[in-house]
């Protein structure tokens, strides 16, 4: 039997008897409605409901409480699938028209019940590796915490380091703000810590295959002309390739030649090492390379910090320091840092060397001071050019061996920049530090500990699901490739069978978008709880059992599309009932059969609204569904339709108050169409 | 079709367009291309009949054409074939007395001369010849066929 356990939320979801009564009629009678007061905070109303096969919570957003309810249900050892109807935000808190909301929170709760009647959402307990053994590729300072992290928790790890020395870019730097540490100090302190991490020196990783659990890795190691071959098998990756500074030879007036005019980081593994420098004049440049378009188009973020450590460093040996910018960026109290530099005197000019030449032996620069319009000339002992920091070129090696995304500049994508910045499009592989973006020391040091987090929950704990991961029915799929190429988390593969091609699911790589479901032409890629029928199901049931004169069927995308309704809601905005939710797990899962089943349901219009351009949580989801929006539309136009029935929304669920607008455009503009 | 190839999702879409539809029209041209929607277009003059696109076709919607067609020869431009073809078709109109017109047989067992016919009221659009095809003879375009809607 289904259950339909109807949360009063203190008086918000404030259905009468009369109204509880009207809904229980037009589902049937084999379903039975309880109706409890907080259920989010209260223990009774859940000892009850080991009796129901089906659970339908009609309460307030999943994105609030869906954890708690889980959670509340395992405790009672209750293994049953369920569905959260949204009447809070979605329904109580936006509608005025009484009558009008009561047929669409029927049509909500019917439809949740059709699709629960033939669903075959299940309990699902997927057990953790038991392998645990963890790669970490790059012993920075990010890898090394990684590491360092991990072992606490009795996890082994191997660090592989392609340069003979462990420490990276951190290593090289003489002192770091705030307490003036020596970098080498907080690796050597880390490596203290370490008792059973591996650290393969001069090493690179060759190949890598397998899934998460179960990485297959293989190894180089060169020295002195000997080549030796590892293979290790881990749970996880953890890619912390971090930065290298550019060599500025690309500009050539500058004329780096690494002694008198040097890096930035040449300097300070000079200082590090303990030479003497005083009584020279050194002039600093800014920005070599970083925000420059013809190079590296991004602000290199951490490289004012160390020039300026280094500018206070050589002012208080005694030297006469120069610093030549364009822009000052101490974030936060670094600003410190400059406000000591300008106390000990050291000179600031805004504008770039244009021009270094030696006369008998002494170099000279020419500045363009842009704050006083004047051509300045120095003499001076060293030039030192705080140059860009890149990707290491191995990232694009590293990206194809295991098939994971850079952007342009050669860093690794994360996953979602926002709210998953340490995951990759990959299970089991992590980005930590400065792999995706230049960051100084106490940020990689918190992702250090993020990624450590992640894997230790990820390998320690069985994963639940209801919806599990897509399937595909061999005895239908025809091997068209379809899923294959569209799949964004590289989870289809091709295999071989008696009867030819078949695709196949990689359930390890699977995230369950759907969007192998939603364009399947046979219908053999199926998804429980998303699945074709029960797709149609609800969008049938939903739009034919609301008793409205409009009718608009709203497919909301359970990542920022569903946040964002869910704000509108919160701040109680109203907008007219006739909006029906449709919830997916991505807008990659709406198909075109599920936008044109809507319109022969009755519905007067389709409304699609997901992330952003380049914001969606499973990469290219609205991608497909932009594309599908524009021929659906087309195809309305063609026979006899208005395109303007369909529309598609992107937003992020901080700018609810334009979707609220377009919302009720959309509205306007199916009445119009209606009324024509 | 080849036998057991259920399409269960396509006929459900067609259904709904049917339904709702109020024109129907033979064909469509749309914006851009998505798997299902576009269609195939077949060049013959690239076409070395390796019969990779007849081989895969996941709903056999080729068939191979045991014909070669001589006047294709002069209509080919010759600096974007294959040297070794070029150097055929170079011949085979140098030695020729007389026009070249008409088809020539070909008998079964030997890929690589012929041409291959692209059923289009089969296609799905699923563009794995596309992919498949080493020559580029085929290639997808913005052009949706609705005829096998209406049927």
């Amino acid at each position: 039997m289904i259950g339909i356990l109807i949360c009063k939320c203190n008086g918000v979801i404030n259905l009468n008897d009369e109204e509880i009564k009207n809904i229980k009629q037009s589902i049937g009678n084999d379903v039975e409605i309880v109706v409890e007061n907080a259920i989010c905070i209260r223990d009774e109303p859940w000892d009850n409901l080991k009796k129901y096969d089906k659970l339908i919570i009609a309460a307030c957003s999943p994105q609030m409480h869906e954890v708690t309810f889980t959670n509340k249900l395992l405790d009672r050892k209750i293994f049953i699938p369920f569905m959260i109807v949204n009447l809070r935000e979605h329904a109580f808190f936006v509608h005025e028209n009484r009558e009008k909301l009561i047929e669409k929170v029927k049509a909500q709760i019917k439809a949740a019940v059709e699709k629960m009647r033939i669903t075959r959402m299940k309990y699902r307990e997927e057990s953790p590796p038991k392998n645990t053994n963890v790669l970490i590729i790059g012993s920075g300072i990010s890898g090394l915490k990684v590491a360092e992290c991990l072992e606490k928790f009795g996890i082994k790890c191997y660090i592989v380091e392609k340069s003979n020395e462990i420490g990276g870019i951190v290593k090289k730097l003489p002192n770091i703000y705030p307490y003036n540490i020596p970098g080498e100090k907080l690796i050597n302190d880390i490596l203290k810590r370490l008792n059973k991490t591996e650290i393969i020196t001069n090493a690179e990783v060759v190949r890598v295959s397998g899934k998460f659990g179960d990485y297959d890795v293989t190894i180089l190691r060169r020295e002195d002309n000997l080549i030796e071959i590892m293979s290790k098998k881990v749970s996880c990756i953890v890619l912390a390739t971090g930065i290298e500074e550019w060599k500025p030879y690309d500009i050539p007036y500058l004329k780096y030649n690494g002694n008198n005019v040097l890096t930035q980081l040449e300097l300070s593994e000079m200082i590090r090492n303990g030479k003497k420098i005083s009584g020279k004049k050194i002039f600093m440049q800014l920005c070599v390379g970083s925000r420059d378009e013809k190079h590296f188009s991004y602000c290199s973020r951490i490289c004012c910090m160390y020039t300026l450590e280094n500018a206070i460093t050589l002012k208080e040996m005694g030297n006469d320091v120069y610093v030549g910018f364009m822009d000052i960026r101490t974030t936060w109290k670094t600003e410190e840092l400059f406000k000591k530099a300008r106390e000990l005197g050291i000179k600031f000019i805004r504008g770039k060397v244009s021009n270094v030449y030696e006369v008998n032996g002494k170099l000279k620069i020419s500045i363009e001071n842009t704050l006083e319009n004047v051509i300045e000339e120095y003499d001076v002992d060293y030039l030192v050019l705080s140059s860009a920091l890149k990707a290491p070129e191995t990232n694009m090696i590293l990206s194809q061996i295991l098939n994971i995304e850079t952007d342009r500049y050669n860093f690794f994508k994360k996953l979602y920049p926002k709210l998953r910045g340490v995951e990759t499009s990959k299970r089991g592989i992590y980005i930590v530090g400065a792999a995706s973006e230049p960051k100084d020391v106490d940020e990689c040091i918190m992702e250090a500990k993020a990624v450590a987090k992640k894997i230790i929950n990820e390998i320690s704990k069985p994963r639940i699901s209801f919806i599990g991961r897509s399937k595909i029915d061999k005895s239908l799929c025809i091997g068209c490739r379809i899923c294959y190429k569209l799949c964004p988390h590289s989870a289809i593969e091709m295999i071989q069978t008696e009867e030819g091609e078949k695709a196949s699911v990689l359930e390890e790589n699977c995230k369950s978008c759907g969007t192998c479901v939603a364009n399947c032409p046979t219908g053999a890629a199926q998804l429980d709880g998303y699945s074709t029928e029960e797709m149609l199901k609800y969008i049938d049931t939903i739009v034919n059992s609301a008793n409205l004169d409009v009718k608009i069927a709203t497919f909301v995308c359970y990542e920022c599309g569903y946040a964002a309704l869910d704000m509108i809601g919160l701040n109680k905005l109203k907008y007219p009932e006739e909006f029906l939710i449709i919830p997916v797990p991505c807008l990659g899962r709406v198909g075109a059969l599920d936008i044109f089943k809507a319109f022969s349901s009755g519905a007067d219009g389709v409304l699609l609204i997901g992330c952003l351009d380049n914001g969606c949580h499973y990469i290219k989801g609205n991608n497909y569904a932009t594309l599908l929006t524009s021929i659906c539309k087309r195809i309305l136009k063609e026979i006899g339709l208005e395109e303007d029935r369909l529309e598609i929304i992107k937003v992020v669920n901080a700018d609810y108050k334009r979707l609220h607008k377009k919302m009720i455009d959309f509205y306007n503009k199916i009445l119009n169409i209606k009324n024509r | 079709m080849k036998e057991g190839v259920k399409l269960n999702n396509l006929e459900k879409l067609f259904e709904c367009i049917k339904k709702i539809a109020k024109r129907n029209p033979e064909k469509i041209l749309l914006p851009n291309t998505f798997f299902i929607f576009g269609s195939v277009k077949y060049d013959e003059s690239k076409c070395i009949a390796c019969l990779t696109c007849y081989e895969n076709c996941p709903l056999g919607a080729y068939d191979v054409e045991r014909k070669f067609d001589l006047s294709m020869i002069k209509k080919i431009d010759l600096s974007k074939t294959y040297w070794k073809r070029a150097i055929i078709y170079q011949l085979i109109m140098e030695i020729a007395v007389k026009d070249l017109e008409g088809y020539v047989e070909v008998p079964e067992g030997l890929p690589g001369y012929g041409s291959v016919k692209h059923n289009e009221d089969l296609c799905i659009s699923c563009r794995k010849c596309v992919d498949l095809c080493p020559t580029g003879a085929l290639s997808f375009e913005c052009e949706f066929d609705m005829k096998k809607i209406w049927r």
